[in-house]
């Protein structure tokens, strides 16, 4: 096992180099000039020549790629192009919110999705399962941002129960903290919450027709020990791979419902950070969310042979 | 002439400031007003800072010489006190304040001006207004309390162009980028990326007595409705951006306070003359003809905008009279107009805008309806902002396009680098040295009536080759919680706020 972590874990580094240049790529061909952007539209183009060397724009691409990996090697992220503000310290400030919202939502969101789904599965075809299908599809069709405002208008403008917007730092208190994050991580949770939901009640659905359900009830187990201990555990397998797809998903997802709620997260400042050319910001964002990204999955393959022993990881295959 | 509402407007506003002769109300302290901000600033650097949020988050922390009044038509005393222009234009000699002291405690006097003007003009720094100064020819401080101005040329807008000049202390050891120090009635506390920026109360300020507010927190929410129910719900006291179609409901809460003003932002739309059909005068006009300003004011903006003919709003000084009501709804005039030009069939072409300004976009369509009318094909091209900057402003790469213009207080900024030859800003790339020769005339003339002349023949000129035709004005509407008092509004988006106080 151990090994095995240990050989993922070096795969990391052709999975980022790979993004990385990917990434660099793709905002060398987008149109745009990061020194527009810096100096403003009016610029003389003798200004904007300036400034290009200055951040050695104008050295040809793989050597500014180039540059970039070296200072990357020694933990240098570089510094933003606009705020002037060390990448490093941008992200330390920022990369916190947006784990915090996206766990909340993932956790909110299987809390929410697993029982739902056991329970839509068991009682097939009945009113509940209409209902909550129903509601897995609203979830899995709506645009994020527009559920988003709904939350606000309802929860914030009219009942006035949680804040609009902005997260509160855990100094100023447990309560007001919880209360900033509720409707964000609602808002970014729903389309985990509809796939979800929607993945465990199929999985379900499919173990409980196999042989070894009917022999266990015909054992003369009770109901729900069928349920939680045998059925539950095979179809759960399942699930826990589209869980781990969902994080990408959430920090995905994250960009927008940020934005809406002003939390300041990664994903909003990727954004700004995008609509500004401000290079070493996007390289630095899209590098830690492939991390994530990678290193969750890692988790997700791990926590497999923990719910079903029966699949053990080949150490010759990794 | 003058517009109707801008009559009424005044009128309002000679109403409330009687009324407020008869409840006058002493300031109230303390309190800390929490404003929203379009979205995240760029810099907090004044010298580098592009983008009009950061604008208004460093125009309370740091001052300059001069600033406009609040209907920016003319130039007040801030750190200087007063001061003299020489016969010929060329020696502007200011006194400064005496006794003012920037937030780290270190006095004011006219080695801050040049060490500021030196970093803004130093070739390695990336300035965002170095070419304001192009005219100044050397800086000089005779005394700790005078500084004198040399400047190549006369330059009548000098004055105004001196508000960029923003005074920060003579000390290499401050770091500017991050830490911001100034004279301004706030002193700069912390950025914390994403979530807020505060300043403080200082309490050292010049003006006596002034500011009112503890504090100032800015929080970046690009959202509009995220934005409204923080201001309806008491998270926000003040914003700015206000969605049109929200004013008539902010309007009618009585616990806010909504306000408008019709300033320098205009809509225009422009074309490349060096593009047939475009390069055909009697074609652009046509265009002129083609939009139905009226309709576009009601149907985009609910009534909070008015038709425009040229840049310089209709109340200002230089504006000629004469070019008012030239372009009207006339699709009869421009068909006409199109078959002189020798399109009598019309022809296609595109116009090019910006989701980043989604009422531009609307615009687009009601001119492309229009122009169906007569034969006259619009493709609407949606571009991303920075890739629009590239393919209009930087490679001239357009048929048409539509876009926001906002800023300017003196006519040369108004026409000149807009309408030169050679400047970034002529998007549409006319050029004739006769106009040239008028702009660089007009900015030289020191009398007030000459360089109107002069203005009076440019915007003639540009009504008739027409390289871009106005829409309309738009007003600028921000909103408060009704306890918060003493904001005035200019017609730019400044946000000042060391006389406003809270009522609690």
């Amino acid at each position: 096992m151990t090994t095995y972590i240990i050989k993922r874990l070096f795969l990391l580094v052709p999975v980022l180099l790979g993004v990385s240049l990917t990434t660099f790529l793709l905002l060398r061909l987008t149109p745009g000039d990061p020194a527009t952007s810096i100096l403003g539209v009016q610029a003389t183009p003798v200004e904007v020549a300036r400034i290009r060397k200055a951040l050695g724009l104008d050295k040809p691409w793989y050597v500014q790629y180039g540059i970039w990996l070296g200072n990357i090697f020694q933990g240098d992220l570089g510094v933003s192009y606009q705020s002037k503000k060390p990448v490093a310290e941008l992200v330390r400030q920022r990369f916190p919110a947006t784990l915090e919202l996206t766990v909340a939502a993932l956790l909110f969101s299987t809390l929410l999705a697993i029982p739902i789904g056991i329970l839509t599965a068991i009682k097939r075809n009945t009113a509940a399962d209409h209902a909550f299908t129903s509601f897995g599809l609203f979830g899995i069709s709506m645009p994020d941002f527009w559920f988003a405002i709904l939350l606000i208008l309802v929860f914030s403008l009219y009942l006035g129960w949680f804040p609009a917007s902005g997260r509160s730092p855990w100094a100023a208190g447990i309560g007001k903290y919880f209360k900033h994050l509720v409707l964000p991580a609602l808002a970014l949770g729903l389309f985990n919450i509809g796939a979800l939901m929607r993945f465990t009640r199929s999985s379900m659905l499919e173990v409980i027709g196999q042989d070894y359900i009917r022999t266990a009830r015909a054992k003369g187990l009770s109901e729900n020990r069928v349920v939680l201990h045998h059925a539950l555990r095979n179809a759960l397998i399942p699930t826990i791979t589209v869980l781990g797809l969902q994080i990408g998903y959430a920090l995905g997802g994250s960009v927008i419902i940020e934005q809406v709620f002003a939390w300041p997260g990664i994903g909003w400042l990727a954004l700004t950070a995008i609509n500004q050319r401000d290079y070493p910001v996007v390289m630095a964002v899209v590098l830690i969310n492939a991390l994530v990204f990678v290193l969750s999955n890692l988790i997700v393959d791990v926590l497999y042979t923990w719910v079903n022993p029966r699949i053990r990881i080949s150490e010759e295959a990794a | 002439m003058r517009l109707v509402g801008q009559n009424t407007r005044v009128f309002i506003v000679l109403i409330v400031v009687a009324l407020g002769f008869v409840f006058a109300q002493e300031p109230k302290y303390g309190g800390t007003l929490t404003v929203a901000l379009h979205g995240e600033i760029d810099t907090i650097d004044p010298h580098q800072s592009v983008t009009i949020v950061g604008n208004q988050v460093y125009q309370n922390i740091v001052e300059s010489l001069v600033t406009p009044n609040a209907n920016l038509d003319a130039m007040e005393p801030e750190l200087a006190t007063d001061w003299t222009i020489s016969e010929d234009g060329l020696t502007y000699t200011f006194n400064l304040r005496q006794g003012v002291t920037f937030h780290n405690g270190q006095p004011f006097t006219s080695a801050d001006v040049i060490y500021s003007y030196n970093r803004i003009m130093n070739p390695d720094f990336p300035a965002a207004d170095a070419s304001s100064f192009t005219m100044v020819e050397a800086i000089e401080a005779p005394d700790e309390n005078t500084v004198v101005f040399k400047l190549a040329y006369p330059f009548g807008a000098f004055l105004s162009k001196l508000e960029q000049l923003w005074i920060i202390p003579n000390d290499e050891s401050i770091d500017v980028e991050q830490n911001l120090v100034g004279t301004g009635p706030f002193a700069f506390k912390e950025w914390i990326s994403g979530d807020h920026i505060t300043l403080e109360r200082f309490a050292n300020y010049w003006d006596n007595g002034k500011p009112y507010l503890d504090a100032v927190v800015y929080r970046p929410i690009p959202e509009d409705a995220t934005k409204l129910v923080e201001l309806q719900t008491g998270g926000l006291n003040f914003i700015s951006n206000v969605p049109y179609k929200d004013v008539a409901k902010l309007e009618q809460d009585t616990n806010l306070t909504v306000y408008r003003t019709l300033g320098v932002v205009r809509d225009h739309f422009g074309f490349n003359v060096n593009k047939p059909p475009f390069d055909n005068a009697l074609v652009r006009q046509a265009m002129g003809y083609l939009i139905d300003r009226e309709a576009i004011a009601e149907a985009i903006f609910e009534g909070h905008a008015q038709p425009a003919q040229i840049a310089i709003p209709e109340s200002h000084w230089a504006f000629n009279p004469a070019i008012a009501n030239t372009y009207t709804y006339d699709p009869a005039k421009a068909k006409e107009l199109l078959t002189e030009a020798g399109y009598p069939d019309g022809f296609s072409a595109t116009i090019k805008v910006s989701p980043t300004y989604p009422l531009e976009i609307k615009m687009a369509e009601l001119i492309a309806e229009a122009g169906r009318e007569i034969g006259v094909n619009f493709e609407i091209i949606q571009l991303e902002w920075s890739t629009w900057i590239d393919e209009v402003v930087s490679k001239g790469d357009f048929d048409t396009e539509i876009v926001l213009i906002s800023g300017g207080m003196d006519p040369d900024d108004f026409f000149y680098q807009w309408h030169h030859s050679g400047e970034v800003f002529n998007l549409w790339r006319y050029s004739t040295p006769e106009l040239d020769k008028m702009l660089e005339d007009a900015r030289k003339a020191s009398s007030q009536e000459e360089r109107k002349a002069l203005y009076y023949q440019i915007q003639d000129t540009l009504i008739k080759e027409a390289p871009m035709v106005h829409i309309v004005y738009n007003e600028s509407i921000m909103a408060s919680a009704s306890n918060v008092k003493g904001f005035v509004m200019t017609g730019r988006e400044d946000m000042t706020f060391k006389d406003v106080w809270i009522d609690q």
